[in-house]
């Protein structure tokens, strides 16, 4: 009777002690996967980096349009989950700026996919610049994203 | 220079919440566990009040670093002065609890003292680790608390533009504890780096393991209290959801730090000095008002601490005692609150969850039956397989339980009943919350069920472990059945 009691308490707590050691091991274990020479080369570190070159032609506060590929303008909320994070991300690295996808801005963000840029355009400061008429300019940056520039 | 400011910005927001604590901590000898605990408490308070006094300074008087400086300066001092006035007065109750003789350590507190130590290293390594591959957190971090520390902190005079984006997903009701405690860091220091954020991570998971281990420690002795702190170390989501720094650890803080204190309040001796009881009290309503400035869910748990006290004490004690109970956790709670209803009333739109703008009606999401079993359903299946662990904790758990057997105290029936129902209410509400979701349900519930059970991990962790009988205890048994003829 008192071996089993004793035998019971044992390993009730040598089994708690034994399986949290293990999370706790296979967590260690799998972190240490991290590759040093990635650091500052996260996700979104690389991703804020797209965006240097259009902040000169964004205002310093206020509300810029923003539209991109998957984004449901009218109910965003069913976007699919990459043309979420890509907006959201938008929208973390040009904060105090309001990445908004409304409409009707005098500045509007295009963020697609990379791709090449336009025959008739001419090179400004690492984008080209095509005259859309109506006072509207389109800035491409060759990475994915233009601006449009309403000068009305 | 850099690292001077860092550890200003940090410290001196910790060094007067510690200060505060100490001055309305119950009087005692000298403890080292007491230091200790208030040092783990005093992390919540500190950059609560910190993002507090930042919130009001950018709603009445607009950024100010200097002023933000002073304001800083200024609590450290009154802090001070209360403290020396609390050493000063000698109305106080000389000692707060039973004199405890300090036992040497027995084997399996060495053991368990050891296995501790290891396991928070390499929690903190690991802790280290994923902040270093992911130094803007996950998702929900940098797309809503981080943006919004951003936007506070670079906004300057026009951080209020945060509130009125057209469509409303940054969700503007959020309240700002963990933001503006960023932002307020940033101002203190003149920069933006991402070292705040993940500090600030850091100090709420591993404060929440040392509350754990304290509180545990101190109701029911050094090894349960090193049991419980290993189940949360050694908790792989509770570790990974810090460093991602998604605000559920922070809130899983407060609610085990009201839970703590509470049950700190209801252990002690009746004394003859009456106004002094309540001093636990003053700081659980601390606690539970900046649970409500870091998540909306802090309003449920207000509210399910406040009935499941009443439901529990008041038949027992009376409504006199409660009454009284309550006005003590006014006093730390209200000017917490009135700073959430200026933030709700002046800045906030209407929660997205309660008012949705789209999807079925109320009625129509209530009379639903698929709801409720898919919402039990995940219930189960998550709740089976929580914390990321080798095997279901939740089983291994009710088998340590089976095993050991239960160990509850007769003075702290109520205090444990109290903290049990509190907890089901919230399970209930968390439950309620995804049958009514505006979003699709098992959508809802894949991205978030799992993170609102660990806001309440923690504090499950503690009433558990004080349900169950120490090792200490059972081995006592066990001697007492084998000394039986």
């Amino acid at each position: 009777m008192s071996f089993d009691y004793y035998a019971r308490i044992k390993v009730a707590i040598g089994l708690l002690l034994f399986f949290a050691l293990l999370s706790n091991c296979r967590l260690f274990i799998n972190s240490l996967k991290l590759d040093l020479s990635q650091m500052g080369r996260d996700e979104v570190t690389l991703y804020q980096k797209r965006f240097d070159g259009i902040r000169n032609l964004l205002p310093v506060r206020g509300t810029v349009g923003y539209s991109g590929d998957g984004i449901n303008q009218a109910e965003y909320w069913k976007s699919d989950a990459s043309a979420l994070r890509n907006w959201f991300l938008a929208q973390y690295t040009l904060a105090p700026v309001v990445v908004s996808i409304t409409s009707n801005h005098k500045v509007s963000i295009i963020n697609g996919s990379a791709g090449g840029g336009d025959l008739d355009s001419s090179e400004n400061a690492g984008s080209t610049i095509r005259d859309l008429g109506n006072g509207m300019k389109l800035f491409d940056f060759g990475n994915g994203l233009k601006v449009v520039v309403s000068e009305q | 220079m850099m690292i001077l400011n860092l550890v200003l910005a940090v410290l001196i927001p910790q060094l007067t919440a510690f200060i505060l604590i100490s001055a309305v901590w119950p009087r005692e000898k000298p403890n080292r566990s007491h230091l200790l605990l208030k040092c783990c408490l005093a992390v919540g308070p500190g950059f609560g009040l910190l993002s507090c006094v930042y919130f009001l300074q950018l709603s009445l008087f607009g950024p100010s670093r200097k002023g933000l400086a002073a304001a800083q300066m200024a609590l450290l001092i009154c802090a001070l002065a209360l403290l020396f006035y609390r050493l000063k007065s000698a109305k106080d109750v000389p000692a707060s609890e039973p004199v405890r003789t300090v036992l040497p350590r027995s084997r399996l507190q060495l053991i368990l003292s050891v296995l501790f130590v290891v396991a928070t290293v390499s929690a903190t390594l690991v802790f280290v680790f994923v902040s270093l591959k992911e130094p803007h957190g996950q998702w929900d971090a940098w797309a809503v608390y981080n943006m919004k520390a951003r936007f506070l902190f670079r906004a300057g005079d026009y951080w209020r533009d945060l509130f009125y984006e057209p469509t409303g997903w940054t969700s503007p009701d959020y309240p700002l504890l963990i933001p503006a405690a960023i932002a307020a860091c940033w101002t203190l220091m003149g920069h933006e780096t991402v070292v705040v954020p993940i500090l600030v991570a850091l100090l709420f998971t591993f404060a929440t393991i040392g509350v754990v281990y304290l509180s545990v420690s101190h109701l029911r002795g050094e090894s349960q209290g090193l049991l419980a702190g290993l189940l949360l170390v050694c908790t792989p989501f509770f570790i990974m959801h810090g460093a991602n720094q998604y605000t559920d650890v922070p809130l899983g803080f407060f609610l085990l730090a009201t839970i703590a204190l509470l049950h700190l309040q209801d252990v002690l001796p009746e004394r003859q000095h009456r106004s002094f009881q309540y001093r636990y009290l003053i700081l659980a309503g601390v606690m539970m008002g900046l649970s409500t400035w870091t998540k909306n869910e802090g309003v449920l748990f207000l509210a399910a601490i406040l009935a499941s006290r009443f439901a529990v004490f008041v038949p027992r004690n009376g409504l006199k005692v409660y009454l009284k109970q309550v006005s003590n956790v006014a006093i730390g709670l209200i000017p917490v609150l009135l700073v959430v209803i200026y933030f709700k009333a002046t800045l906030a739109t209407p929660n997205r969850m309660l008012f949705p703008p789209q999807g079925p009606s109320f009625v129509d999401k209530l009379l639903d039956a698929s709801r409720y079993w898919i919402t039990l359903d995940a219930f189960i299946t998550q709740g089976l397989g929580f914390g990321n662990w080798a095997v279901s904790l939740t089983a291994l758990l009710l088998f340590y339980l089976l095993l050991l057997g239960l160990g509850i105290r007769q003075n702290e029936r109520a205090s444990i009943a109290a903290s049990l129902i509190t907890l089901g209410i919230m399970l209930a509400g968390y439950f309620a919350a995804f049958v009514l979701s505006p979003l699709d349900v098992a959508g809802h519930i894949a991205s978030s069920l799992n993170r609102v059970l660990l806001q309440l991990w923690p504090s499950f962790i503690f009433v558990f472990f004080l349900i169950v009988r120490t090792p200490e205890q059972a081995l006592m048994k066990g001697e007492a059945v084998s000394a039986q003829p």
